[in-house]
């Protein structure tokens, strides 16, 4: 009996949630919002939509991508708007008639940080070129997002600016993850690596083992600003919005 | 050691809270890998079974590919599904990036050769033993589908299980179509991958541990339907 029971509640529950799944589309007016992951880690959705559900009646579906990703499905009308930071990316895709009505939304801030006995002796340092290079002289492990997300790009300016090669420094010491920031934290931790990641997604950040703040404040650091592009009513395809 | 003491003392804390974000995931994954496999299993055990009854021209050429399929990559099954359902591609106007069902259809696509080759290996014995007599008896080929498949029920749990074995874990494919939107396209194994970026370790494996439950929930179920009265 209790064998018969479990096979009809097995089925039925099976069944019940196809139907379910089928009726799960939601009949509330909504918004696709792509954003860069750090800014959904940082918890500042978690503050600010609720507000603005309640003063709009608008429900805003929070899809968290890399910069890159973000832009590229937005262009493919896949997204309501967008949150990103890369501004050379943000201007074609406006060029290109991808959207409209780009602002700058907020900045962030990056630091480096590095484990606690920072064997290239950054520590103190106020210039991210000097610090760079000390990093490359030692041979100390650099662990790259190697992803082309804003903060990879930024990075790799930095690099160029100190005039360092990495794509040919040898020794094995600079280490291109193609991971998320979160992921490439959690490689750093376990690699004792220095690493170059936004403050707020590293104020977030649980397991940061012996890793630490090492170098901040540099100007070079604060040059991201966040922006938010909407999406052009004039593409034809988004027109049923 | 500390981290699996502390993973598993919060995976009973969570258990016992009413965190509403837990269970939506929870329910969730139930949902969608539930729906999937069970589409797939809809779909794909006939199949299987058809493929094993008579052989017709290219069969073998199928099961191969059949086979090949079951190392279906689920970042290529998503950005496949992704690119049909979006907004610029073929399937766009039916709006659903994004959603429960897109992940439906993805993991469906994806568990659908599990379900086919698993049931093939399972009735295929039994044609070889029966598909004679079958075949004496004048049984047609829907007929002897079926009665294939209620002699292979035991295979065809497995088969389901294996499908849905797969469905629960993946985070690929979802993802890319799903959008790891909280509440309401956010699952386990999406909340897993998110918690572990977060560095957040003890409660990412924490919810790998109730992920775990819910399998072992469903597979005993299972198992208790697959059970001859």
């Amino acid at each position: 009996m209790l064998v018969r029971f479990c096979r009809r509640a097995f089925f039925v529950g099976s069944a019940a949630t196809l139907l379910c799944a089928g009726t799960a589309r939601a009949q509330e007016r909504f918004i696709t919002l792509a954003s860069t992951t750090s800014t959904e880690q940082s918890g500042l959705f978690d503050h600010i939509l609720p507000i603005f559900q309640k003063q709009s009646g608008i429900t805003v579906r929070v899809v968290a991508l890399g910069t890159g990703q973000a832009l590229a499905i937005g262009a493919r009308g896949d997204a309501d708007a967008l949150l990103v930071h890369d501004r050379l990316g943000e201007d074609k895709f406006v060029a290109d008639g991808n959207g409209i009505d780009r602002r700058d939304v907020m900045f962030n801030d990056f630091v480096l940080v590095g484990p606690k006995a920072d064997p290239a002796h950054v520590r103190g340092l106020k210039n991210a070129s000097e610090a760079l290079t000390r990093i490359a002289s030692a041979h100390a492990a650099f662990a790259s997002r190697g992803d082309d997300s804003g903060t990879n790009r930024l990075e790799l300016r930095l690099w160029r600016a100190a005039g360092i090669d990495v794509q040919k420094a040898g020794g094995g010491w600079y280490r291109e993850l193609g991971s998320g920031m979160g992921a490439t934290l959690n490689t750093s931790a376990a690699l004792n690596a220095y690493t170059l990641t936004d403050r707020a997604t590293w104020a977030a950040f649980a397991n940061r083992q012996a890793l630490e703040i090492l170098l901040e404040g540099e100007p070079g650091f604060v040059q991201s600003v966040w922006q938010h592009s909407r999406q052009s009513a004039e593409i034809p395809k988004c027109e049923s919005r | 050691m500390q981290d699996f003491a502390d993973a598993f003392a919060l995976a009973l804390n969570l258990i016992g809270s009413r965190d509403p974000d837990l269970w939506a995931a929870v329910l969730l994954s139930l949902q969608v890998s539930l729906s999937a496999s069970l589409m797939a299993f809809l779909v794909g055990a006939p199949l299987g079974a058809y493929l094993a009854v008579r052989p017709f021209a290219g069969r073998s050429a199928v099961l191969v590919l059949v086979n090949a399929l079951l190392g279906l990559p689920p970042v290529v099954v998503g950005l496949a599904v992704y690119i049909l359902l979006s907004q610029s591609g073929p399937l766009g106007g039916l709006r659903l990036l994004f959603t429960p069902l897109a992940m439906i259809l993805a993991q469906t696509l994806l568990t659908l050769p599990i379900v086919i080759a698993l049931t093939h290996r399972a009735t295929a014995g039994f044609w070889e033993r029966f598909g004679d007599s079958l075949t004496v008896d004048g049984a047609s080929r829907a007929r002897s589908v079926s009665i294939l498949l209620t002699m292979a029920r035991a295979g065809l749990v497995t088969a389901y299980l294996a499908a849905f074995g797969r469905a629960i874990a993946e985070v690929g494919a979802i993802m890319m179509v799903g959008g790891n939107i909280r509440g309401y396209t956010r699952t386990m194994t999406a909340a897993i991958a998110l918690e572990t970026s977060k560095g957040n370790l003890a409660l990412a494996l924490a919810l790998g541990l109730i992920l775990i439950s819910l399998a072992l929930a469903v597979s005993a179920g299972a198992f208790l339907f697959g059970r001859r009265r």
